[in-house]
């Protein structure tokens, strides 16, 4: 399996928020290309297509997985990415308006990588939203 | 008074003598005679002193030779001698006889007075002289005396001599025989003194000694007899004593028996009452003797009488309690038993029918009655024949086994007795039957055993089978009162279990036994109880009846018992009865217990299960609105929190776009962005609040025990650090006790409280804040702050309810409901006092119990929200 080293997968049904985030990362150099799809069904989907029969393509390096989804809700979809044996060490963060603690528990025995709540204020969010990218993207080390 | 006799019967030898001396001197009196007659024809043959006599005939010589020699013969044989005085010349002829009586060898006598007289005792001559001068007179002479003998031997003579005369009247010649009497005066001197100890003996005795004559005339008796009927001997000396016997018909008896003794059987015991002078009856017994002549004619009677008063009165006690003591033996059916050691026993009648010997077959032998014994109960009779030996006492329950073959108990009791020297020697006691009582207490076991077992249902008719078997009687009821009525719960009649059955006890036995607890008919019950069919159709003659009361000492129902005959042995029957009527009282009060038990279960069990079926409704009700209101608050929690984000994220996207654009310079549009973005930020703080409010009505609670004082100093932390006007408030904190809660919500109640005191007295110089607990022990938190009107104080704890301005002082009014759904949770109540300008305090109390309005809690969060 390749990853490509700078492609995110963004998971996210709202428009505004996905153009938030885009808004939040645009300037940085660091995120070569986001695919953004809409709901969960279109994230499996997506992840299936870069598995099994075309290895060659690579899967993203972040996946960042919002919860409140249309068709398939997020926790679905981290547990499918993990119960699959080719998307099992894939980072996903999720990003979600509200730290409910069933959500919280639920997301960490599934193995998400990061939980984070989007924070009302833009400067906030802004300013998370750049650090995650930086983190998972530029810090991290993945396996893949 | 003649007492010789007395002495005679005394010594048997005695009365012999006295005849033998009697015959003696009659023997001598006639022997004097013929000595004197032979004397004077052969004189000269005999002394050889008259030569002048000449027998002509050889014949007549060889008779007179043949006489002479006989004579010699006799006068040796009585120890007799015989002499002859010439009273003219003096001359004493003296046969060698009287020579050896008075001590002379053979011819040694020389014929001359003095010699005579000097062997005379001295103090025997003056009689022997005056008799000799007497005897001149009165022509015979008979005197006793004692001679002295050269060996200074004493010897009694008895001298008899007959004086001749001549024609004138002058006596010539005295001729006597001499007899040593010395062994009589012996004998006699003997039995002198013999009569006088005897005399002592009879005098001294405390027996009553008497003699009499056949007439019962008196010769005789000792002081004892005279004192006995408080007489002197004198006075009853020659009175017939048969008037001292009181009847008749004693006297009859007496004299009959005395007459009726014979030489053969010359004594007879006799007893008798009397009564004495003083009026006394008492009791003699005596011992009669008779004395005969020659002829076998009674002469004289000796008796020997003792009082046998105290005797005859012990052995009447004796008899009488004997007699008791049989009658009690007879009547306890027991027999009386001895044995020794060595095997041999006795019984008494009682005590062979006891082991079913007929009356005199037992044999006496032990064995005989071990055989007797059941084979089963051979180790124990075994067992306390070793175990008597140790304690001295026997006891045991045994069975005996009969030649028919029946079984029968004895229960035996005995002792072992010692001799003198402490050796056991015999064991002696008594048996008894105890068949029935065996009987009536394997009854007795059989019936607890039947019914100790069962309960409920199977306990009556078990109570009344084997009570009516126990006893042995035809019927047994047991019932219940319901009503006035009595139910039957068992009957049993004529050798079955039969259907139950209900009847009213007016004017049957059964009402007397209810009402008075116990009732006894012991025959003829039909008549007494016309009006009672039943006892007709049951044939009854006797009813006994136990009421069966409760612990009220209500009549509750009864046990009775009814038979065709009389009840044999109602005591047993009543107190088995009682027993078992006191069991029946219990069996049916528990019966009764467990029907109002079951009733009341059923009830319950009702009522729970509508109760069940209203909690699970409601439970599912609630579980659906805690449901539809987590769904709903998750809901809340991200999509209206995405929209004010979004408001906030593209206000600032927009402002940065607008930067450097004229637009900015116009006040009002920076103004208008400014309210956007104020109000999505307020938006999502009521969200939360609202959130939060929803949350600790749902969330489950620790119960741990909290430090309040730890709680409060970190709220003032938490106070100052979020706002620096905290900082100069003064806080006093009194001590303050420890709870049990949930920490976190506890943490966020103070924080709460704490910091609206903080807020709300910010315009104060001073402000204060101070916590603490009243003596009731309710905690406080005051403030010296703006206060507020205690009309609005029940809106205060009102989700979004404020009582200032946002302008005065910011807030979401959701604080206070938090507070106030916190305390709820933990039981307790919150409320608070204030008046404007003057400070607000907040008490609260938790309470004992937590979680007490969940449910309520959750539900009443719907309300604050639509």
């Amino acid at each position: 399996m390749n990853a490509d080293s700078t492609r995110i997968l963004l998971v996210e049904d709202d428009p505004n928020d996905v153009e938030l985030i885009q808004l939040a990362l645009e300037s940085y150099n660091f995120v070569n290309h986001m695919d953004v799809v809409m709901d969960g069904e279109q994230a499996l989907q997506y992840l299936q297509s870069y598995t099994g029969t075309s290895p060659s393509l690579t899967l993203p390096r972040l996946v960042l997985l919002d919860l409140k989804l249309p068709k398939i809700d997020g926790l679905e979809v981290l547990r499918a990415i993990r119960e699959h044996p080719d998307t099992r060490e894939l980072v996903v963060v999720v990003m979600t308006s509200s730290a409910e603690h069933r959500d919280l528990t639920a997301c960490y025995e599934l193995g998400v990588n990061s939980y984070i709540v989007k924070p009302l204020d833009f400067q906030q969010f802004i300013s998370v939203t750049r650090q995650v990218g930086f983190y998972w993207i530029m810090l991290n080390h993945v396996p893949y | 008074m003649e007492f010789s006799s007395f002495n005679a019967c005394a010594d048997g030898c005695s009365l012999a003598f006295w005849l033998l001396l009697g015959s003696l001197w009659i023997v001598g009196a006639i022997l004097l005679l013929v000595v004197i007659v032979l004397w004077r024809q052969f004189n000269p043959l005999l002394f050889n002193k008259l030569p002048q006599m000449v027998f002509k005939e050889e014949q007549a010589a060889a008779t007179l030779r043949d006489r002479e020699e006989r004579l010699n013969l006799a006068l040796g044989a009585a120890k007799m001698g015989v002499w002859e005085v010439d009273l003219i010349t003096g001359e004493q002829l003296w046969s060698p006889q009287s020579q050896a009586i008075w001590g002379f060898a053979p011819g040694t006598f020389d014929g001359k007075l003095t010699s005579f007289l000097n062997r005379i005792h001295p103090d025997d001559r003056a009689i022997v002289q005056r008799a000799n001068q007497s005897a001149l007179e009165v022509g015979h002479y008979q005197q006793e005396y004692r001679i002295i003998w050269p060996d200074q031997s004493i010897h009694w003579l008895s001298n008899r001599a007959q004086v001749f005369y001549d024609a004138t009247g002058k006596p010539i010649r005295m001729i006597g025989i001499d007899l040593d009497i010395t062994d009589r005066k012996q004998a006699e001197l003997g039995l002198q003194q013999s009569e006088e100890q005897y005399r002592k003996l009879a005098e001294d005795m405390p027996a009553l000694i008497c003699k009499f004559l056949p007439d019962s005339t008196l010769t005789y008796v000792n002081s004892a007899y005279g004192q006995y009927f408080g007489k002197h001997p004198d006075e009853l000396l020659g009175q017939p004593f048969l008037n001292l016997l009181p009847t008749e018909a004693i006297q009859q008896t007496v004299q009959t028996h005395y007459m009726s003794l014979t030489p053969e059987a010359p004594s007879g015991i006799l007893e008798h009452p009397i009564t004495k002078p003083d009026g006394n009856e008492v009791w003699q017994r005596w011992i009669n003797r008779a004395f005969f002549d020659d002829q076998g004619q009674i002469v004289e009677f000796q008796a020997i009488g003792f009082d046998i008063t105290d005797r005859k009165r012990i052995e009447t006690e004796l008899r009488d309690q004997q007699a008791r003591l049989n009658l009690a033996l007879e009547a306890a059916n027991m027999g009386i038993w001895e044995g020794d050691l060595v095997g041999t026993e006795i019984l008494s009648p009682q005590a062979e029918a006891l082991l079913g010997f007929a009356p005199g077959t037992f044999d006496g032998k032990r064995e005989s009655f071990i055989q007797r014994v059941h084979p089963d109960d051979l180790a124990l009779i075994r067992q306390s024949e070793r175990t008597v030996m140790e304690t001295g006492y026997l006891k045991n329950e045994f069975r005996v086994v009969w030649p028919d073959q029946s079984v029968h108990w004895i229960y035996s009791l005995g002792k072992l007795f010692h001799d003198g020297e402490g050796h056991p020697i015999r064991i002696g006691g008594v048996d008894m039957d105890i068949t029935e009582r065996k009987q009536a207490e394997q009854q007795l076991k059989n019936l607890v055993e039947a019914t100790a077992a069962t309960t409920g249902q199977n306990f009556f008719p078990a109570l009344v089978s084997h009570i009516a078997q126990a006893l042995n009687v035809g019927y047994a009821l047991v019932t219940e009162e319901v009503d006035g009525s009595l139910q039957a719960l068992a009957f049993w009649a004529n050798g079955a279990l039969q259907p139950t059955f209900s009847y009213h006890p007016a004017k049957t036995p059964c009402e007397l036994a209810l009402r008075n607890g116990r009732f006894y008919c012991e025959c003829l019950v039909q008549q007494m109880f016309p009006e009672d069919g039943d006892l007709v159709q049951m044939q009854a003659e006797s009813y006994l009846g136990i009421a069966l009361w409760d612990t009220n000492g209500q009549a509750i129902g009864n046990l009775c018992i009814l038979n065709q005959q009389r009840i044999p042995n109602p005591q047993q029957a009543e107190t088995l009865l009682r027993v078992f009527a006191a069991r029946a009282t219990a069996e049916l009060e528990r019966e009764r217990a467990t029907r109002s038990l079951e009733q009341m279960n059923h009830t319950l069990e009702t009522l729970v299960a509508q109760r069940t079926a209203t909690i699970v409704k409601r439970t599912a009700q609630l579980e659906a609105s805690n449901r539809e209101l987590e769904s709903f608050s998750y809901s809340v929690s991200h999509d209206l929190r995405a929209p004010l984000r979004h408001i906030h994220g593209f206000i600032n996207a927009l402002q940065q776009r607008l930067h450097n654009h004229s637009a900015l310079n116009d006040p009002k549009v920076i103004h208008y962005l400014q309210v956007i973005e104020n109000s999505s930020q307020k938006m999502a703080l009521l969200i939360d609040g609202l959130l939060t409010l929803s949350r600790i009505g749902r969330q489950s609670m620790g119960e741990e025990t909290v430090q309040l004082q730890h709680l409060v100093e970190e709220a003032i932390v938490l106070a100052q650090t979020q706002s620096s006007q905290a900082q100069s408030v003064e806080f006093v904190i009194h001590e303050l006790p420890t709870v049990q809660g949930d920490a976190t919500l506890l943490q966020q109640v103070m924080s709460n409280l704490i910091g609206n005191a903080v807020k709300f007295s910010r315009n104060q110089a001073n402000p204060r804040v101070e916590i603490g607990t009243t003596p009731e022990g309710t905690f406080f938190v005051k403030d010296n702050g703006v206060g507020f009107q205690m009309e609005y104080a029940d809106k205060l704890f009102g989700a979004f309810q404020r009582l200032h301005t946002q302008n005065e002082f910011e807030g979401t009014g959701i604080g206070l409901a938090i507070v106030q759904r916190i305390i709820h949770r933990h039981g307790g109540t919150i409320w608070a006092e204030s008046q404007p300008n003057h400070g607000a305090i907040f008490y609260f109390m938790l309470g004992n119990s937590l979680e007490n309005q969940e449910s309520v809690a959750g539900m009443g969060s719907i309300p604050s929200l639509t």
